[in-house]
């Protein structure tokens, strides 16, 4: 059961939302409950820390009290850090980006008709869900770092290799679509990642259901996306 | 024999001065000037060389300073030319001594010999003019002393770095005679330590003059913002005119009972005028949040210039940025990369977008650039490579240096993400340096 907190000042509006909400779990059937709508910021907070997390949240930004939406989340983010923000805004305040980096929301609805509106709460759902049961079932593994304000979710299929950065305690992960530098270092990632990874060198983590091929005189392995890691003499045995 | 000595030594370093120089005498003025300085340094030299020598320099630069006018100047080529001739006299003479078979006696008979000496010293002439006319030409053609010797600092440098080499030189040969090896260390230990010293103030006079262009550069740019402040506060006094006729012909509508004039008002003016609203975005004015100057200066001018070429530009600062924890001239460099990068790639895309984000968490500000693109990207990997771009060659340096500058500092570090059709770049910066923890 996956709880949800709506706090919205406009009180039309927060009706509507609940209505919305709950048309939508009783058609779909969604294993989903609205624990907590209000326009008061505090309400939620006082909730949220009792609560069975993760849960899905649907706050405005302007919410005509002492904190607005974002601190809110903020607030929120101490206690659930892996809960789905849903920003609900108007055209004025939509910052996109600042809700993704700051707050790790998940998606943000822009208030302008009730039409379009219904159609993005649905959307919303869909995907929390889908993200809510990847996590649990684990069915994909994900690798995860939730460390000081940044936290990485990123599914191992997706990740080619890992490599320490020119700086000391940094390292830099490659994948698919995006190349991450955090700290860390790799003897501890290791650990934490399952079998289909590999130290082939003291500066590499490779993922070996993404290489291609091992070049034995360069001594590199070259990976399914052209990119290259080097391989230590002692790792070749292992690699191939 | 040494009145003659000191005049063709006397004359050759004139030459060179007068050739190094460029400026010109007149025959009898000038005639007056060798056989007046000359018997001077005559006189001098029966007591001693050493200080004929640098009575010679003296009234060299005294006769220089009387046609220039400009002290530092006429030190320069004063010692230009004293060394000059130096130099063309040991080439001359090492020439005798080694290329002939009795080069070593004939240098012995120039000692004594009038004619030898003075066939040599034509040589000596030859050779120290032809140099000197050279360098002359090359030294004029771009007035490059008048022009270093303008900034008195660079003068003082240049010609007190000039009067040590010349005091090294006769230093080194008054001591050749006395054969003291302590002596002569301590003169090039000396020579090194005043040479060290020179190079060091050069430095710091180089630097003072690189802040001073910096801070030419970041006024420059915060009068722009200032320009566009200005233009942006013009717009909003046309829209509360707009406003105000706006309303004032709804009331007409209304006083008429006009509901079809007013209905058909509302749907073909107010409705586009309200569009145009939204679209007309204040954006500069949330770079009133930034309170670094040169970081406010880089990225208006960049956000006007991506409005030029008609990218719509979302800017996200929603609490004040006051401190960045890296130095700030890293900083606009790292700006100027990524908004670089971001204009360029997004220009001539559909619906062509930019977005900037400073993000203040509690341990890090991350600044986020993100821009629509077009296409197919390259692999992120290689984008970094030093030479690699996708506008062609010679281009590529931007995303290399990027990260040069980014590895530059424990508490940065770099993220790129392609999603969603959009390219974007994290720069996460640590307010306090990072610390392994044990």
């Amino acid at each position: 059961m996956l709880d949800i907190f709506i706090c919205e000042d406009n009180k039309q509006q927060l009706n509507s939302l609940i209505k919305i909400i709950n048309n939508l779990i009783l058609f779909e059937n969604y294993d989903m409950r609205i624990k907590v709508a209000t326009h008061d910021p505090y309400e939620i907070l006082k909730v949220v820390e009792e609560s069975n997390y993760p849960c899905i949240y649907f706050i405005d930004i302007e919410l005509g009290s002492s904190i607005n939406g974002i601190a809110l989340s903020e607030k929120i983010r101490k206690y659930d850090s892996r809960g789905f923000i849903i920003f609900i805004t108007t055209h004025d305040n939509m910052r996109p980006l600042t809700f993704q980096y700051k707050v790790e929301a998940l998606d943000y609805i822009i208030k302008n008709n009730i039409k379009s509106i219904e159609q993005r709460i649905s959307e919303c759902l869909v995907n929390v869900l889908e993200k809510y049961l990847k996590a649990t079932h684990e069915v994909v593994k994900i690798f995860h770092i939730d460390k000081e304000d940044r936290t990485i979710h990123i599914e191992y299929n997706q990740m080619f290799y890992i490599e320490t950065s020119a700086t000391a305690h940094k390292v830099i992960l490659h994948a698919n679509d995006r190349q991450i530098e955090f700290y860390g270092n790799l003897d501890k990632i290791i650990k934490v990642l399952d079998k289909r990874f590999c130290r082939c060198h003291k500066s590499f983590i490779v993922n070996k259901e993404k290489i291609k091929e091992v070049d034995k005189k360069n001594r590199v392995i070259r990976l399914t996306n052209d990119e290259v890691c080097l391989v230590s003499r002692r790792m070749f045995k292992e690699i191939s | 024999m040494v009145l003659l000595k000191a005049i063709i030594s006397f004359f050759i370093i004139s030459i060179c001065a007068i050739n190094l120089s460029q400026i010109k005498f007149k025959a009898v003025k000038y005639l007056f000037w060798i056989l007046s300085i000359s018997i001077i340094i005559t006189i001098t030299s029966f007591l001693s060389e050493l200080i004929a020598g640098i009575i010679c320099m003296v009234l060299i630069v005294i006769m220089l300073y009387y046609k220039k006018k400009k002290i530092y100047t006429s030190i320069f080529y004063a010692i230009l030319a004293m060394l000059l001739s130096v130099l063309s006299d040991n080439i001359v003479s090492s020439i005798i001594t080694d290329g002939f078979q009795n080069g070593v006696e004939i240098k012995e008979r120039f000692e004594n010999d009038i004619v030898v000496y003075l066939i040599i010293s034509i040589f000596i002439l030859l050779l120290a003019f032809s140099i000197s006319k050279l360098l002359g030409y090359l030294i004029n053609r771009k007035r490059l002393i008048e022009n270093v010797t303008a900034n008195k600092k660079y003068g003082l440098i240049l010609s007190s770095f000039l009067v040590l080499t010349f005091i090294f030189i006769y230093a080194s040969v008054f001591v050749e005679k006395v054969s003291n090896p302590l002596l002569t260390i301590g003169i090039y230990v000396l020579y090194f330590l005043v040479i060290i010293i020179i190079v060091y103030f050069l430095i710091t006079v180089t630097k003072k003059e690189n802040e001073i262009i910096n801070r030419k550069k970041e006024l420059e740019q915060l009068s722009q913002y200032t320009k566009n402040l200005e233009l942006l506060y013009i717009d909003m006094r046309k829209f509360r005119h707009d406003y105000i006729n706006v309303l004032a012909a709804l009331n007409g509508y209304i006083e008429d009972d006009n509901i079809e004039g007013l209905t058909e008002y509302f749907h073909n003016n107010i409705i586009p005028f309200s569009n145009k609203v939204i679209a007309n975005n204040s954006e500069l004015g949330l770079l009133s949040l930034v309170k670094i100057p040169e970081v406010k200066g880089i990225i208006s001018l960049k956000i006007i210039y991506a409005q030029e070429k008609n990218i719509k530009v979302n800017i996200e600062i929603s609490e004040e940025i006051d401190e960045i924890n890296i130095e700030t001239l890293d900083l606009c460099r790292i700006l100027g990369i990524l908004l670089d990068n971001a204009i360029e790639s997004a220009t001539n895309t559909e619906n062509a977008a930019l977005s900037i984000a400073f993000i203040n968490n509690p341990f890090t500000i991350s600044i986020v650039i993100a821009n629509s693109f077009f296409g197919e990207i390259p692999s992120i990997n290689r984008m970094f490579t030093e030479g690699f771009s996708t506008k062609g060659e010679g281009r590529g340096l931007g995303l290399s240096t990027l990260r040069e500058i980014v590895n530059s500092y424990t508490q940065t570090t770099l993220e790129t993400i392609i999603e969603n059709n959009e390219f974007r770049q994290v720069v996460r910066i640590r307010k306090k340096p990072f610390i392994v923890q044990i």
